[in-house]
């Protein structure tokens, strides 16, 4: 390329191939031979693009065009070759279910029927398997270690926790009085029963006032 | 923390964790409510009812209202619910000693009541708790820690 002429705009890559087709418009291709006549580099591109746009290569790169009935047979060997296997049957489960719906039916039209009187129609009896009831304790189950006596009545099972052992009262002569403090005021507490009488029990009381 | 007590406190930890699972006792309370009015008595109050008309034949229906079912640890009082506002206090004081479980029932209307109860056996006690609609409270109580018999 001289210096004096003006710098062409480059030209689109497809254009070549078009050139070398032959598809370009006249204006198009007369550009595509200023651009090539500025770019000798180029015509090595361009002879290349021709030699692929030849009769030669087109028939090098022919392609097959297959028949019209040619996706027939291949449909039609294909669905030879296969091995077909048949669907369950579903006739056996309508059977079923026909005989369980009327079975269903026939059960609850007998229960729905007005029963006749003195003939005594037929029922679904249904077995309800019943929880086991809550065992309660006996008496020798449960030991009343400590409760109101108020609220013995209340007591269901057990026995109140005097009822277990009668109290054996002490008496006089079961008891030997070692030591006793006088209390805050300075008195003694008194003593039913005192040493020597046997059946009376033995209480110790709080002091009397005024001893 | 510091990293050497780190193990010891985590150590600590897992051999606390079962001992307080073993140590726990199921409890299970029934609130039943009797009545003078009807005759229908639930199939699981059965016994119960039969053992309670001996003493108070004019009540004649029965029926559990609730039934609530706890882990009770040793020592510790759980209040399980009953009906209304009503709720009973129950405190196992003593595991298992000769099969029988010692804990102490706080029903509401009555005081305390400490009992040594054979394990898995339900222990009734008729309440002055009546309900709104009339019915009288029954409470029961069962203990089970069978698995722990010594």
């Amino acid at each position: 390329m001289s210096q004096s002429e003006p710098e062409l705009d480059p030209i689109p890559q497809e254009w070549l191939a078009a050139y070398a087709d032959g598809e370009l418009g006249h204006a198009d291709a007369l550009r595509v031979e200023r651009w090539i006549a500025s770019h000798p580099e180029a015509r090595e591109l361009l002879r290349v693009q021709e030699a692929f746009a030849g009769p030669a290569f087109r028939e090098l790169v022919q392609i097959p065009v297959p028949e019209d009935d040619a996706f027939d047979r291949v449909r039609d060997r294909i669905a030879a070759a296969v091995v077909h296997v048949r669907p369950p049957r579903r006739f056996p489960w309508a059977i079923a279910f026909l005989g369980l719906a009327t079975a269903a039916g026939l059960l609850i039209a007998l229960n729905l029927r007005p029963a006749v009187p003195g003939v005594p129609g037929p029922r679904a009896v249904v077995e309800v398997t019943p929880e086991p009831p809550y065992e309660v304790a006996s008496d020798d189950d449960v030991e009343i270690v400590s409760m109101f006596d108020r609220d013995a009545p209340m007591l269901i099972v057990g026995r109140h926790p005097i009822a277990l052992r009668a109290p054996a009262w002490a008496s006089g002569s079961d008891v030997v009085l070692e030591w006793a403090e006088p209390d805050a005021q300075g008195y003694f507490s008194d003593m039913a029963g005192a040493a020597g009488t046997r059946s009376v029990p033995m209480v110790l009381m709080p002091p009397a006032k005024g001893r | 923390m510091t990293a050497f007590w780190r193990p010891l406190v985590l150590l600590a930890c897992l051999l606390a964790a079962p001992a307080r699972a073993e140590d726990a006792v199921k409890v299970t309370v029934l609130a039943i409510l009797a009545n003078a009015t009807d005759d229908k008595v639930c199939p699981k109050c059965g016994p119960i009812a039969k053992q309670i008309q001996k003493s108070y034949p004019e009540l004649t229906g029965f029926h559990i209202e609730r039934t609530t079912v706890r882990e009770v640890p040793v020592g510790k009082a759980v209040k399980f619910p009953l009906v209304e506002s009503a709720e009973v206090a129950v405190t196992i004081e003593e595991k298992v000693v000769d099969g029988k479980i010692s804990l102490t029932i706080e029903p509401p209307t009555l005081g305390a009541v400490t009992i040594n109860c054979k394990c898995g056996k339900t222990f009734p006690i008729l309440t002055r708790f009546t309900t709104v609609a009339g019915e009288q409270l029954i409470v029961a109580v069962m203990a089970e820690a069978c698995a722990a018999k010594k």
